[in-house]
């Protein structure tokens, strides 16, 4: 899904031979930019502009430990939710337990074992672009549903009025009227139903997004169709409607939209 | 400390300046001197790659080991410098993490497991042994152990 991007990853370890280790760890297997500190001061600093997918932090540092380094590369720099793996020595007890009390996604402990560490750091970096990628998805939903909504209330709107003003006015229209206000009264039905059933096999097949089929169009036709349609519902509320566009003029656009 | 470099065909010999006179830690220093000089014997031989790294393997866990143990010793006696202790052992396997990964050979890992071996020994280690003897501190865990019994 997002194979492709190259991500970004923070290593801090105060001991620089540390953070070699792991960065050619993860440069030889993986595709990710690294970012590296060799204290928590130092991983502040080069994170107030960058977008981490992964951040490996050592616990036991001197001056600001590895907890207090992720509590402010969390509330101080734009990584709030990004997971944190803390490298731990695999005999620090008290590192161990204090790592999983503060949020620490997951350890890598120390001494390090290639493939164990190279397993883990893979896990929660897929899982974050996951997560990242799901929330664009849900963000491209909503903003389809709007949409929609926004389609399926035009026809609607016609279906109403027309409806409104057979069902009240019958008797005084002549019998051309009737005629001209059930057809278009069908037309928006169809419409409706077209853009219904559209949707229920988009939701069938779970495509990401609908078909849009764009056709030359001429431009006059599509507005006297919709004049015909407003006409009487315009008529009822005494506005007058006057339209000037060119004969000629075409566009690309999809009919059942 | 001078480091000492490694006569591959020599056996690596216990010294008296290893003692600490603590039955169990010494114990346990021996049986470490003999997994480094298993490495040696398995360098001499020409080892596979395969089976030197399942040393190595056997030499860290070991090294964990004793110094959980030591830690525990330490907590038992009451001794004043026991978090202290705890982090120069967490700096060494620091060390030896960082070393296993980037020397070039295993001569190489040898020699440092051996000097790091020794300094750890004659440095940390001594000052619980003196720290006994000041206080008078019996201990008696291991004593009895005689790898002969039932033979
Ligand atoms: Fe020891």
């Amino acid at each position: 899904m997002m194979e492709s991007s190259v991500r970004n990853v923070l290593i801090v370890d105060d001991i620089i031979d540390n953070v070699k280790i792991i960065e050619n760890l993860l440069l030889k297997n993986e595709r990710v930019n690294t970012y590296i500190a060799t204290s928590g001061e130092q991983a502040l600093g080069i994170s107030r502009n960058i977008c981490f997918d992964l951040m490996l932090i050592d616990v036991r540092m001197p001056d600001m430990d590895g907890i207090e380094t992720v509590r402010k590369l969390k509330s101080q720099t734009p990584n709030k939710d990004v997971p944190v793996l803390f490298l731990v020595a695999k005999m620090d007890k008290d590192g161990i337990s204090r790592v999983f009390e503060n949020g620490g996604a997951d350890i890598i402990y120390k001494p390090f074992h290639y493939e164990s560490s190279l397993a883990r750091i893979k896990v929660h970096l897929d899982a974050f672009c996951q997560k990242i990628q799901l929330k664009k998805m849900l963000k491209v939903r909503d903003r389809f549903f709007t949409v929609l909504a926004h389609d399926l209330r035009a026809p609607f709107t016609s279906i109403l009025g027309l409806s409104e003003i057979l069902h009240h006015r019958f008797d005084q229209l002549d019998h051309e009227d009737r005629k001209t206000q059930l057809k278009v009264l069908y037309e928006s039905s169809n419409k409706a139903f077209e853009l219904l059933s559209e949707l229920l096999e988009w939701g069938a097949n779970l495509k990401s997004v609908m078909t849009f089929n764009p056709e030359r169009q001429n431009l006059l036709a599509i507005v006297e169709e919709c004049q015909t349609i407003l006409k009487y519902l315009l008529n009822e509320k005494n506005i007058l409607f006057e339209t000037s566009v060119d004969k000629a003029c075409v566009v690309m656009a999809d009919q059942t939209c | 400390m001078n480091k000492q470099s490694i006569e591959i065909n020599t056996k690596l010999e216990w010294k008296s300046e290893f003692d600490t006179d603590i039955f169990r830690i010494d114990l346990e220093h021996r049986i470490f001197l003999e997994l480094i000089d298993s490495f040696r014997i398995g360098i001499l031989n020409n080892y596979d790659d395969e089976r030197l790294l399942r040393m190595i393997n056997e030499i860290e866990k070991y090294q964990e080991f004793h110094f959980t143990s030591e830690e525990n010793f330490l907590i038992d006696i009451e001794y004043p410098n026991t978090h202290k202790h705890q982090l120069i052992h967490l700096d060494l396997m620091e060390k030896l993490n960082i070393e296993r990964h980037n020397t070039r050979n295993f001569n190489e890992y040898l020699n440092f497991i051996y000097n790091w071996f020794v300094s750890h020994t004659l440095t940390e280690d001594k000052k619980i042994s003196d720290y006994i003897k000041d206080n008078k501190i019996g201990t008696n865990t291991f004593k009895n152990i005689n790898i002969n019994d039932g033979k």
